[in-house]
C-alpha cells in the first residue's frame, strides 16, 4: 500500500494486461459486453490497493483496451454504432467513479488506522506513565515511547524545577522542533525530536506529539500531587506521634516531680524541733529546685504543644477586668517589695477570648517583671480599650531590654546577657504564641524613662458590649 | 459508712504509680486518714464497693481504663466524694471530670497542704449535719431558710438571680462549679460557651459581697473551669 507510485502504475498495467489476455479466451463465448464487466471488476479490485492516480490510469487503460481488443471493429479505436459509443462512454464514467469511490474509502480506512495507531500509542504512553513512580522514570518512559512511536531520537527536558536544575533524558538537539509540556497552568518542560534521516514531522505526527506532551505534563502533575499528599500524611502522622509523646512525656516528667514535691512537703511536716537549721535549709532547697523544675518542664511542654499546633484557643465570653485582677493577685506576693500598681479602666466590655491562654501570657509577663527588676522599682499594669482592641501593658523601671536582644525578645531561648538564672528563655515565646493563637499581638519596647514595656493586644470582636448594656438586657 | 472500727475516715487511693500511692499513704495517714490502695481502675471500683471509702483519690491515667470511666462506674452507686489527682492540666479534662461527678480536681505536682485542705472541704460537704441553716465564710453569712445574706453583719440586698447563684455556691461550698453547670442550673442555658452572662453576674455578686471586688476572697475564679466559693473561717 505504501509502495512507490511507479510500482503501482506498473502493477495496474500488469493487472489490466492479464485481464486482456484472459478476455481473449472468454470473449468469443460471452460477447464483448460481458467482458466490459470483467474489466470493471479488475478496476474495482485494483483501486482497492492503489492510490487515486494509478486507479484512474487503470480505468482509462482498461476502457481503451476493451475498445481496442474486443469492441467491433477489433484492433481499432473506432466505434461504429451508437450503442457501443454509449457503452464505451458509460464504461469510462463508471470506471472513473468506482476508482474514485474506492480510493476514498481506502483513504478513510487509512485515516481510521492512523487514528487507531495514535490512540494505541497514547494508550501505551499513558500506561507506561501510570506505572512510573519518580520524575526520572516518567521522563525515561516517555522518551522510550516517543522514540518507539515516531521512529526517531527524542529528548524530554524539564525546565528548572524545584531544585533549579534542568533535568533531561538526553542531550537535547537545539535545532529540532520542541513541543511544550503544558499542564494547563504552567510550562513544565518540552519534548524535542531529533529528526534524523532527513525526514520531517508531519502534521498528524505533530498533533500526536502534542497529545503526548499533554499526557506527560499530566503525569508529572499527578506525581507532584501524590508526593504532596504523602507529605501531608507524614505530617499528620508525625503530629499524632508528637502528641502521644508529649502526653507520655508530660506524665513521665510530672509524676516524679510530684513525688519529690509531695515527699519534701511531708518531710517539712515531719520536721522535729531538734532538726538543725542546715537540714531545714536543705529541705527548702529541694523544694525550691522542684518548683523550678516543674516550671521549666511545664513551659517546655506548653511550647511544644504550641509548636505542634495542639493549642486550640477556646474563645469564651470573659470579663477582662476579672482576668487582670486575677493575675495581679496571684503575682502580688512575688512583687511585694516592688512598687506594684494596677490600673484597670472602668466598664471594660465582656469580650471573647481564651481566658486560660491570656492568663498564662499575662502571668508570664508579670513573672518576668518580678524576675528582671530590682526590689523597690515600680511595676505598672494597665488594662484599657483602645481602637476596638483590649490592651494590657506591663511596664517596669528595671534595666530595660538590651538593644541587640529587643528584635528577638519573643524568640525561643532569648535571654538577656547577665539575666538572673532561673528561666530557659521560653516564657516570652509562650506569651507570643498564646496571644497570637487568639488573633492578638504582642510588642516589647524600652520606655522613655528607662525600663521595659510589654503590650498585649486582643481584638474585641463584634460581640463585645458594655457591661451597662448587658445589665439592661439581663434585668 | 465506715468499715474501720476507728473514727478515722477511710480514703481510697486509685493510682497506678506505686510511689505516688506510698507517698499519699504516708501523707494521709499522718493527717488522720485510713488508707486503702488500688493500682488499676477495675481494682479501684472493686475496692470502693468492698470497703465503702469516705473519700476517693482518683488518678485519670490508669493502665486498664480511663479515670473518667472509673468515675462513671463509681457514680452509678456511690455518692462518696471523689478528688481527681492527675498530671493532666488541661481545663477540658477538669471540666469533664467535674461534670462527670468528681467533687474536686487537683493537678500533680500538688502541695500536700492544699490537698489536705481540699479533702477537709469535701469531708465537711459530705456530712449533711455539716451544713447548718446559716452558712458562714469569712465576713459572709447566708441564712438559706430566711433568705438573708449578710456581710460583716450588714444585710445585703440581692436580686432573685444573684440570690439563686449564691445559694448554689453555698450548697456546694468549697467545690468548683463549672461554667456549664452554673449556666444550666441558673439560666437553663444549653451552650456552655455563653459565659458572658455568668461573668456579669459574678461581677455583681463580687461587688456586693467582697471587701475588694478586684481581689476576691470568697468567690474565686478557677481559670477556664468555673468558680468556687471559698470556705473561710
Amino acid at each position: 500500500m505504501e509502495s512507490r507510485p511507479l510500482a503501482q502504475y506498473l502493477a495496474v498495467t500488469v493487472a489490466v494486461g492479464l485481464t486482456t489476455g484472459a478476455a481473449f479466451f472468454f470473449t468469443p463465448v460471452v460477447g464483448p459486453h460481458a467482458t466490459a464487466l470483467v474489466f470493471l471488476l479488475t478496476v474495482v479490485l485494483a483501486s482497492l490497493f492503489v492510490d487515486r492516480g494509478p486507479a484512474l490510469f487503470a480505468a482509462a487503460l482498461s476502457a481503451l483496451s476493451w475498445d481496442y481488443f474486443f469492441l467491433a471493429p477489433v484492433f481499432a479505436f473506432e466505434i461504429h454504432n451508437f450503442e457501443d459509443d454509449m457503452l464505451f462512454a458509460m464504461y469510462f464514467v463508471v470506471a472513473l467513479a468506482l476508482g474514485q469511490l474506492t480510493t476514498r474509502i481506502k483513504r478513510q480506512q487509512e485515516q481510521e488506522k492512523e487514528r487507531e495507531r495514535r490512540a494505541t500509542a497514547l494508550y501505551l504512553l499513558t500506561r507506561e506513565l501510570t506505572e512510573a513512580r519518580t520524575v526520572e522514570e516518567i521522563l525515561a518512559r516517555a522518551r522510550a515511547q516517543i522514540e518507539a512511536t515516531f521512529q526517531m531520537g527524542a529528548a524530554v527536558t524539564l525546565h528548572g524545577g524545584r531544585d533549579g536544575t534542568a533535568r533531561t533524558t538526553n542531550g537535547a538537539d537545539e535545532k529540532a522542533p520542541g513541543v511544550p509540556l503544558f499542564n494547563g497552568v504552567e510550562n513544565l518542560g518540552e519534548i524535542r525530536l531529533r529528526a534524523g534521516g532527513g525526514r520531517g514531522v508531519s502534521h498528524a505526527q505533530r498533533l500526536l506529539l502534542e497529545s503526548f506532551a499533554q499526557q506527560i505534563a499530566l503525569a508529572l502533575d499527578r506525581l507532584r500531587l501524590r508526593e504532596l499528599s504523602e507529605q501531608t500524611r507524614l505530617l499528620m502522622e508525625s503530629e499524632r506521634l508528637s502528641k502521644a509523646l508529649l502526653d507520655s512525656m508530660s506524665h513521665e516528667l510530672r509524676t516524679p516531680i510530684a513525688a519529690i514535691k509531695s515527699a519534701t512537703e511531708t518531710l517539712l511536716e515531719l520536721r522535729k524541733p531538734g532538726l538543725s537549721g542546715l537540714q531545714d535549709q536543705m529541705i527548702a532547697e529541694i523544694g525550691e529546685a522542684t518548683e523550678r523544675l516543674d516550671h521549666v518542664v511545664g513551659n517546655a511542654l506548653e511550647l511544644n504543644r504550641l509548636e505542634s499546633g495542639a493549642v486550640k484557643p477556646i474563645m469564651n465570653e470573659c470579663d477582662p477586668a476579672e482576668l487582670v485582677h486575677l493575675c495581679c493577685a496571684e503575682i502580688e506576693a512575688r512583687l511585694a517589695r516592688h512598687r506594684f500598681s494596677v490600673k484597670v479602666a472602668a466598664h471594660l466590655p465582656i469580650m471573647k477570648m481564651d481566658f486560660v491562654l491570656t492568663r498564662s501570657a499575662l502571668s508570664n509577663l508579670l513573672a518576668n517583671a518580678a524576675m528582671h527588676t530590682p526590689a523597690g522599682t515600680a511595676v505598672e499594669v494597665s488594662a484599657r480599650v483602645e481602637s476596638s482592641q483590649f490592651v494590657i501593658t506591663v511596664g517596669d523601671r528595671g534595666p530595660g531590654i538590651d538593644a541587640q536582644l529587643l528584635p528577638r525578645i519573643f524568640g525561643k531561648f532569648a535571654r538577656a546577657p547577665g539575666a538572673p538564672p532561673g528561666g530557659a528563655g521560653l516564657g516570652l515565646s509562650l506569651v507570643k504564641g498564646f496571644i497570637e493563637a487568639q488573633g492578638g499581638a504582642v510588642a516589647a519596647e524600652n520606655q522613655a524613662g528607662g525600663g521595659a514595656l510589654f503590650t498585649i493586644r486582643l481584638p474585641l470582636g463584634k460581640e463585645a458590649e458594655a457591661p451597662a448594656a448587658a445589665r439592661e438586657l439581663l434585668r | 459508712m465506715k468499715t474501720s472500727p476507728s473514727e478515722r475516715p477511710l480514703a481510697l487511693v486509685i493510682d497506678d504509680e506505686p510511689q505516688m500511692r506510698r507517698l499519699l499513704r504516708v501523707c494521709l495517714e499522718m493527717n488522720g486518714y485510713e488508707v486503702a490502695e488500688a493500682g488499676t481502675g477495675a481494682e479501684g471500683a472493686e475496692r470502693a464497693a468492698l470497703c465503702q471509702p469516705d473519700i476517693v483519690l482518683l488518678d485519670l491515667g490508669l493502665p486498664d481504663m480511663e479515670g473518667h470511666a472509673v468515675l462513671k462506674r463509681l457514680r452509678e452507686w456511690s455518692q462518696a466524694p471523689v478528688m481527681v489527682v492527675s498530671v493532666r492540666q488541661r481545663e477540658a479534662e477538669k471540666i469533664a471530670a467535674l461534670d462527670g461527678g468528681a467533687n474536686d480536681y487537683i493537678t500533680k505536682p500538688f502541695g500536700t497542704g492544699e490537698l489536705l485542705a481540699r479533702l477537709r472541704v469535701l469531708q465537711r460537704y459530705k456530712q449533711p449535719s455539716g451544713r447548718p441553716e446559716v452558712f458562714h465564710s469569712g465576713a459572709l453569712s447566708v441564712n438559706l431558710a430566711a433568705r438573708i445574706v449578710k456581710v460583716g453583719g450588714e444585710i445585703v440586698k440581692l436580686t432573685a438571680t444573684e440570690h439563686a447563684l449564691l445559694v448554689l455556691f453555698v450548697q456546694n461550698a468549697g467545690r468548683v462549679l463549672t461554667h456549664g453547670y452554673l449556666l444550666r442550673e441558673i439560666w437553663n442555658a444549653r451552650d456552655p460557651e455563653q459565659t458572658g452572662i455568668l461573668r456579669v453576674y459574678m461581677g455583681y455578686l463580687r461587688e456586693k459581697l467582697e471587701a475588694d471586688p478586684s481581689k476576691p476572697q470568697l468567690l474565686l475564679t478557677e481559670p477556664g473551669v468555673g468558680y468556687r466559693l471559698a470556705m473561710l473561717d
